[in-house]
């Protein structure tokens, strides 16, 4: 009997389907059947890793997210967060270079925005505020005294954005930076701008927030050492819930 | 089940025409065609999402790391080689990598004077595991829709092949048939990717 014509032995086999005779006749035909005998370890490995596929695989699986092309991307006028901006940039682009120049673009628009919130500047051009909240900022390390404040505000089009208001930070030291993010107390956490600090130790920043703050528990102000690691130092200084 | 008339594609030729498709799609891709981008997307991006949901059990963290995932393909497309390996393959190692960082970033979290300190446990394990069985849901996915839905019966809904004859009024020896053609196509499938 030929390879094809124990096809429908084949299946039961595979699928410890056959009774003990039956079974017994197949496995003497492997012995003699090299064909036969191939094919069986060909498909034997398929049908453990279905075996193994959890419940969920053989599901409906979830609709995923719309894709933003990178054409799309490059058009927003909403400041992606940091490690969107690396994807978008490239892998030539450094991190001590980016955070220099991010920090000192993100420094700028403090300012500039921390005018306009201290009431210098005209703000009859904003988008109308639809709601806002304010959060306060605790300081997470002993013998530091910074505190601060976020101003979480609403436009009509549901777009967020976050003014913080910090003080009694450490100066920022040479090859540091401060970096604003939200986070989960169990770790999820997304990093939304970096910043560095003068002698005063006070920072205004205004930031637009690429999700939901409440999709989130906490904002976090850490200490980041400059290099190529985009990950959480570790080092929070300052924390406050979303909401 | 309403079973679908037999296509009477052999299994070599839908894994050979399941791989052609794959090398258009990176040939678009390394031209920089960005809607070869939307359609990677819209056959991949179900998987990757279901997969990321599934590891970082967050649905924020899955659509963040799903967008990084997609600008990273988009980014490094020219270096995808198809001998080395199917784009599924080379998507699913950047989702897998990206998957680890950020489970890794949750490690150390920030310190929290009130708080206990974090374990630290090997999250490569159990992220292989499900990497593995999405690429198989994948490739359940690329599956004449009666074969796939004969494996789901067998596979998921416990059934014997003689249950599924019974259940369907498809003859045993058809549904043998395309027990193993099903197998052999997914084989075929896994090989180019092995």
């Amino acid at each position: 009997m030929s390879t094809h014509e124990r096809e429908p032995e084949l299946s039961a086999y595979l699928l410890g389907e056959l009774g003990a005779d039956e079974r017994a006749a197949f496995e003497r035909a492997l012995a003699q059947d090299a064909a036969l005998r191939a094919e069986v370890e060909r498909l034997r490995p398929v049908v453990a890793r279905l075996d193994a596929l959890p419940a969920e695989g053989w599901q409906e699986a979830p609709e995923p997210p719309p894709l933003r092309l990178p054409s799309e991307m490059a058009a927003s006028t909403v400041a992606p967060p940091r490690r969107w901006r690396r994807w978008l940039q490239g892998p030539l682009m450094v991190r001590p270079a980016f955070a220099a120049l991010g920090a000192a673009a993100l420094l700028a628009l403090g300012i500039v925005v921390g005018t306009l919130v201290d009431g210098g500047g005209d703000t009859s051009n904003a988008p109308a505020i639809a709601q806002q909240r304010t959060v306060a900022l605790q300081p997470l390390q002993r013998g530091v005294a910074a505190h601060g404040r976020a101003l979480v505000a609403a436009a009509g089009s549901g777009a967020q954005r976050v003014t913080l208001r910090l003080r009694g930070l450490p100066p920022s030291r040479a090859h540091q930076f401060y970096e604003v993010w939200l986070m989960d107390a169990n770790g999820p956490l997304i990093a939304i701008g970096s910043f560095r600090v003068g002698a005063d130790g006070r920072a205004t920043l205004q930031l637009p927030l690429p999700v939901q703050a409440t999709r989130y528990q906490y904002f976090d102000i850490s200490v980041q050492p400059e290099g190529d690691d985009a990950n959480h130092s570790g080092d929070s200084v300052l924390r406050g819930a979303t909401a | 089940m309403q079973v679908e008339p037999e296509r009477g594609v052999p299994a070599v030729a839908d894994g050979m025409r399941a791989d052609r498709e794959e090398r258009r799609l990176a040939r678009r891709l390394a031209d920089r065609d960005e809607s070869a981008l939307a359609d990677v997307y819209a056959r991949y991006g179900r998987a990757t999402f279901g997969f990321l949901l599934k590891t970082l059990r967050d649905r924020a963290s899955a659509e963040d790391v799903q967008q990084q995932v997609f600008l990273e393909v988009w980014q490094r497309a020219p270096q995808f080689d198809p001998a080395r390996g199917g784009l599924f393959t080379w998507i699913m190692l950047i989702v897998r990598s990206r998957a680890i960082d950020q489970l890794r970033r949750r490690i150390p979290v920030p310190q929290d004077p009130t708080g206990s300190p974090a374990l630290e446990t090997p999250v490569e394990p159990r992220v292989d595991e499900l990497v593995e069985h999405w690429h198989m849901v994948e490739l359940l996915g690329r599956l004449p829709h009666d074969e796939a839905q004969l494996l789901r019966q067998r596979f998921y809904g416990g059934l014997s092949q003689s249950e599924i004859s019974s259940e369907t009024g498809v003859p045993l020896g058809t549904v043998k048939m395309k027990m193993v053609s099903g197998l052999r196509r997914l084989r075929e499938m896994m090989e180019p990717e092995a």
